[in-house]
């Protein structure tokens, strides 16, 4: 016992001290992530963002989620459906070979292909109906349809030597043997599970990275990767958790580098389903009603929620407010919607108007693996709805589980998190999340609370096909007033900050799409 | 938990030769035992009066308040209460968090313990006395089981089963029943052997009167030892389990899953969240295995001397 | 001998045949790995595709049977996730797994026995009391717990060893393992210890009672009484004597420590099977999970096997036909 009190002591009355003992020229990153090499294989954004260091993409989206050019230098529409794209010229992959046109078309068509990929990155270029070769400079892009937001989409898509292209398959990547590219970075070494090592290209076209040699360090445990830093084993740590963010900052040798991202938290609400499966009357039976479908009930969710409690006790500071899906600033946010409320007592006599003086029961549902604090969040809800006299539960499980579930519509309230970087907008989580469900028109694939509005629909289609900005944006806001401020289909919750912790010899700046990148970190003056 | 009881099992199992009283004494020859005894007694009333007098039901969502959370020990509430132990990261009183986190960890040892008794009771009498072609298939399943560390066993059915208090029992059960099963057969293929010789003797008892009356009590000493073991290591098992989650759910928490839930804290410096229940933890399980340690010198027939 | 081994092997294929039904039922059961893996802006007629490709629209029988004739050519199938064959991942992550094992094996028993002669030796004196307490109190720590103060302590605050990872590997006679580098012995000392805890508890309360047991058996006195020394009392007769019980519970342990391995490889990030099968369990990559348990099980048989043989050797009386 007293070995233990020792070591307590220890713990609470110790000054941390850490030496750096790697060259600088070398940055160390613990990850949770272990990376997929084939830049085809798994779409996640984890494997996007491991993709960029090996990979040339035609363009490229910066770290505030601007398109930049990369492989290609410029491009034009030729009309709505045709888009002419000029390539860098020089270009060098990593093994010697040329660059051209060639190697673009069978990258492309390799996308489709990949043998057994559960996540594969057909969904940004199945609007490509072909690619064609101009000059060995030049190629032309035809859509099937006018699509506005092609280059986002196409800035997912790695480009790897033809004739890797038509042979590879994802083992050959792992091995690090079709592991080529053109991007800042080689491909050194990968043992799965542990680590990940790439070195600088020296012939890269653009302005090459600080360090010369990058290692990431695959650790799930948040704990762990915490310990490798103020242990002084790693320069950098990918996923932070918030609550950890204070003590970092406190102590001399670390800061962490932060900013709002491009993810936005909300919560589904079942209102599709005639008996809602986890909504209970208060004596803990089915009801024959969901009380889910009543506006009114919806909005009291709204108005039970204290967002700046779960911001500062449960995020540490790290997210903000959010009142509807897209973060305030981005492209189609929509300004005629209020700042969302915390009122307890609104939403008690809201609850009282629907029927509900003595409220019901309900279970949360949400993921314990995907978001940072994803459990705690959601437990904190259930406290909040619990006081206005909603009695909940919680229920978490793993992503693996819990998304599948939630696709099924199996929950009453569920938690969620959309990346809107890719698209810049909110026409991707709108599109997907809340359209009417519809298998052939490839809308609403994960209209997981069964939403559905033919006027919210009319608006979301009518964006998809704009290929004037401004239409779409106009399409997106009403798309938006109707879904949030209308119907109160969804609670919107917080935007999440991405978060990395670093020791002060390393300046990090973070990406807004929550993308690791070692090119955005350089040696502090 | 085959292992720690393993070298003992092979031994010839025999009923205490002393009575009650003798067996108080012999218990108190060592200060330490008696001293876990009122540990354990001590951890054992906190656990089931305790939640009378706790200033909190840190399951019941509208008692704790998010406001509250990450207080280091001693901070008063918004409502002027004092949290002697600081409160965790959604505002739970550790104190209460504590007692009830206890009550849940030895309700599930001890009702596991309880359940695979029972089910290894049954298995191994069954096996005992079936004979042949089924003592053979009941033995290959115990033999089974052994073959495999409880720990793996408890994690794939949980793996498949998903979080929850039943779940949790259920894989418990099914990783120690064998156990049992297997304490039981060899003590009841003694009887087995008695009982033949008494009937050669003309001397016909009826079964369930064999097993009551002398298979029963026979069993008694080894499965007290064995089962309070195993009480303390379904404890253990069921906080890794929590700590790499696939245990209790997050909103009633165990002592096991407080600890997994200020796991990431205590090394930023707050160290009260994990810290304090895991001071309980050990000191449950040490007071259990150190009576256990006790009970097996006494029982242990090659040690009375 | 060699009947009994073919028995051994037999029944150990009825057991594994039996098990691969269980588990790929079990675990086939739950979930579906297309939600958990494919991305959110793909349409229903990419996720149907998905489905078709990994063969999951196939009745579970059909599922089964695929896999068996895939288990009998080797192929226990590829990996949802890394799209890399489950047995490859496993196997490249095994010798990782045993390395850290074996050290604890070794520091347990390195440890373990010689604490446990001298408490058996000394029952009655403050030192062997207090090591048989000791060993109670080690029982009633969880791994995970002490994992996280030891690294706090000697990898944080006195900053002598590695938080986390499996250091550099070396090659000697042709293996390659990290326990021939000082970077990789460096990497190694915290995991091994917070893994040996547990046998180390276990074995030195073995040998401690096995060896008061023995010394107060019949042979033994007349031995004393014979004038023989001490140490050669000790060595000779009493080692030979609680070495039995003592092999068969280190193979029994092994495999505890292999199970428990997934907990340590959890928090200090080593790279080995038992991190594997968690991170398999989270995304729900199938094939890993179901090539994982069919091949730990087939270790533990093999385990379970050597220490029958070992068992043999040790003690003459034993004969392996008859077990």
């Amino acid at each position: 016992m007293n070995r233990l009190l020792g070591l307590i002591i220890l713990i609470m009355s110790s000054v941390m001290s850490v030496w750096s003992f790697a060259a600088a020229s070398e940055l160390r990153v613990a990850t949770p992530n272990d990376p997929s090499i084939d830049p085809h294989f798994l779409y996640v954004s984890t494997n996007a963002a491991y993709a960029r260091h090996l990979y040339g993409k035609l363009v490229d989206l910066d770290g505030d989620g601007n398109v930049i050019p990369s492989l290609a230098v410029e491009w034009k529409n030729i009309d709505e459906n045709n888009w002419e794209l000029k390539l860098r010229e020089g270009v060098k992959f990593h093994d010697g070979s040329d660059f051209d046109a060639k190697d673009v078309i069978a990258s492309f068509e390799r996308v489709p292909n990949v043998p057994n990929n559960p996540a594969s990155y057909v969904s940004n270029t199945n609007m490509i109906e072909t690619i064609t070769e101009k000059d060995p400079h030049t190629i032309v892009i035809t859509t099937k349809m006018p699509y506005a937001l092609l280059l986002r989409r196409i800035s997912g898509i790695g480009i790897i030597p033809s004739e890797i292209a038509e042979t590879a398959t994802t083992e050959d990547f792992t091995s690090g043997k079709a592991a080529i590219g053109t991007g800042p970075y080689k491909f050194s070494e990968f043992v799965p599970g542990d680590r990940y090592v790439i070195e600088r290209n020296e012939d890269f076209w653009g302005e090459k990275p600080a360090y010369e040699k990058v290692i990431f360090r695959i650790m799930p445990e948040s704990a762990s990767r915490m310990a490798a830093l103020l242990g002084g084993d790693v320069d950098l740590l990918e996923g932070l958790p918030p609550a950890t963010v204070e003590t970092l900052e406190e102590r001399e040798d670390f800061y962490v580098a932060q900013r709002p991202s491009s993810r936005t938290m909300w919560l589904f609400i079942d209102t599709h389903n005639e008996v809602s499966p986890f909504v209970r009357d208060n004596d803990g039976n089915a009801m024959d009603t969901n009380p889910l479908l009543d506006p009114k009930v919806r909005e009291a969710l709204s108005l039970a929620i204290n967002r700046d409690a779960i911001v500062e006790r449960v995020m540490g500071g790290l997210a903000e407010p959010a009142n509807q899906i897209v973060a305030n600033g981005w492209f189609s946010h929509s300004p005629n919607i209020p700042e969302a409320s915390y009122d307890p007592e609104r939403a008690k006599a809201l609850l009282a108007e629907a029927g509900y003086p003595d409220g019901f029961q309900l279970t949360i549902h949400g993921p314990n693996d995907r978001y940072p604090n994803d459990e705690k969040v959601v437990q904190a809800i259930a406290q909040m709805l619990t006081r206005v006299g909603i009695k909940t539960e919680v229920a978490t499980m793993p992503k693996s589980i819990y998304f599948g579930r939630m696709n099924e519509r199996e929950f009453s309230l569920a938690f969620i998190g959309w990346d809107n970087g890719l698209t810049g907008s909110s026409l991707m989580s709108l599109s997907a999340a809340f359209h009417t469900r519809d298998k052939d028109a490839g809308e609403g694939s994960w209209n997981a609370g069964g939403y559905s509005n033919p006027e919210f629909d009319a608006a979301i289609e009518k964006a998809e096909g704009a290929f004037d900005m401004d239409e779409q944006e106009q399409a997106l806001i009403r798309a938006m007033d109707i879904m949030i401020d209308e119907d109160k289909a969804a609670v919107p919750l917080y935007t999440q900050f991405v978060i990395t912790g670093a020791k002060d010899t390393v300046s990090y700046t973070p990406r807004v799409d929550e993308h690791f990148s070692a090119m955005a970190a350089k040696p502090a003056e | 938990m085959a292992d720690l009881t393993a070298g003992d099992q092979r031994t010839k199992v025999e009923r205490p030769t002393s009575g009650f009283r003798l067996f108080v004494a012999r218990y108190a020859e060592r200060k330490l035992s008696v001293v876990a005894l009122v540990v354990l007694i001590g951890v054992v009333l906190v656990a089931y009066v305790g939640p009378f007098f706790t200033p909190q039901d840190p399951f019941d969502l509208a008692q704790i308040d998010i406001l509250d959370n990450m207080l280091p020990p001693g901070s008063e509430s918004m409502t002027g209460m004092t949290y002697w132990l600081g409160t965790d990261d959604q505002g739970r009183d550790l104190v209460s968090a504590i007692v009830y986190g206890l009550r849940i960890s030895l309700t599930v040892g001890v009702l596991s313990g309880f359940l695979a008794v029972i089910i290894g009771c049954v298995a191994g009498i069954t096996a005992a006395y079936a004979g042949g072609w089924g003592e053979r298939v009941i033995m290959r399943t115990v033999d089974l089981f052994l073959g495999f560390p409880s720990f793996l066993i408890a994690l794939i059915c949980l793996a498949v089963l998903g979080r929850g208090v039943d779940k949790v029992l259920f894989a418990l059960v099914l990783s120690q029943w064998a156990n049992f099963a297997r304490v039981i057969r060899s003590v009841a293929v003694i009887e087995r052997e008695k009982e033949y010789m008494s009937a050669a003797g003309g001397l016909m008892l009826p079964r369930h009167r064999i097993i009551f009356r002398h298979l029963l009590p026979n069993c008694l000493p080894p499965l007290i030892v064995v089962a309070t073991v195993n009480v303390a290591f379904s404890i253990t098992l069921e906080a890794s389990l929590s700590f790499l989650g696939v245990g209790l759910p997050v909103t009633e928490p165990s002592l096991g899953l407080l600890i997994a839930n200020g796991y990431e804290y205590i090394i930023t410096g707050d160290y009260w969240l994990s810290v304090y229940p895991g001071i309980a933890l050990v000191v449950t399980i040490g007071s259990i295995n150190l009576v256990a340690d006790r009970l097996r010198d006494i029982l242990n027939p090659r040690n009375d001397q | 001998m060699t009947i009994f081994l073919i028995r051994r092997l037999m029944q150990s294929f009825v057991v594994l045949l039996i098990m691969s039904l269980v588990v790929f039922a079990g675990v086939y059961a739950i979930g579906n790995p297309v939600d958990v893996l494919i991305s959110p802006e793909a349409t229903e007629l990419q996720r149907e595709q998905t489905i078709q490709q990994l063969g999951l629209d196939r009745p579970m029988w059909e599922q089964y049977l695929i896999f068996l004739k895939n288990i009998a050519e080797g192929k226990l199938g590829t990996s949802f996730v890394h799209n890399r064959p489950a047995i490859t991942l496993i196997l490249e992550r095994f010798p990782a797994t045993f390395e850290l094992a074996f050290s604890a094996l070794v520091i347990a028993v390195f440890l373990g026995i010689p604490l446990g002669l001298w408490a058996g030796l000394r029952a009655d004196s403050f030192s062997g009391r207090s090591i048989i307490s000791g060993s109670i109190i080690l029982f009633s720590m969880p791994t995970f717990w002490v994992g996280l103060l030891m690294i706090i302590a000697f990898a944080i605050n006195l900053n002598w060893l590695p938080t986390s990872g499996r250091g550099e590997v070396g090659t000697f006679l042709g293996i390659r393992s990290s326990l021939f580098t000082i970077d990789g012995l460096r990497h190694l000392v915290l995991p091994a210890t917070n893994l040996a805890l547990y046998p180390l508890a276990l074995i030195i309360r073995l040998t401690a009672s096995g060896t008061s047991e023995t010394m107060s058996l019949d042979f033994m006195r007349s031995a004393r009484a014979k004038g023989l020394h001490a140490p050669r009392i000790v060595f000779v007769h009493l080692l030979k004597n609680i070495l039995i019980p003592i092999v068969t519970v280190i193979g029994l342990q092994f495999s505890v420590i292999l199970a428990f391995a997934v907990v340590t490889e959890s928090i200090f990030s080593w790279p080995g099977m038992g991190r594997l099968i968690i991170e398999s369990i989270n995304l729900l990559d199938r094939p890993v999970i179901v090539a994982y348990i069919l091949v730990t099980i087939l270790i533990f048989m093999l385990i379970n096997l050597l220490v029958d043989v070992l068992y043999s050797f040790l003690d003459p009386r034993v004969r392996l036909e008859k077990m």
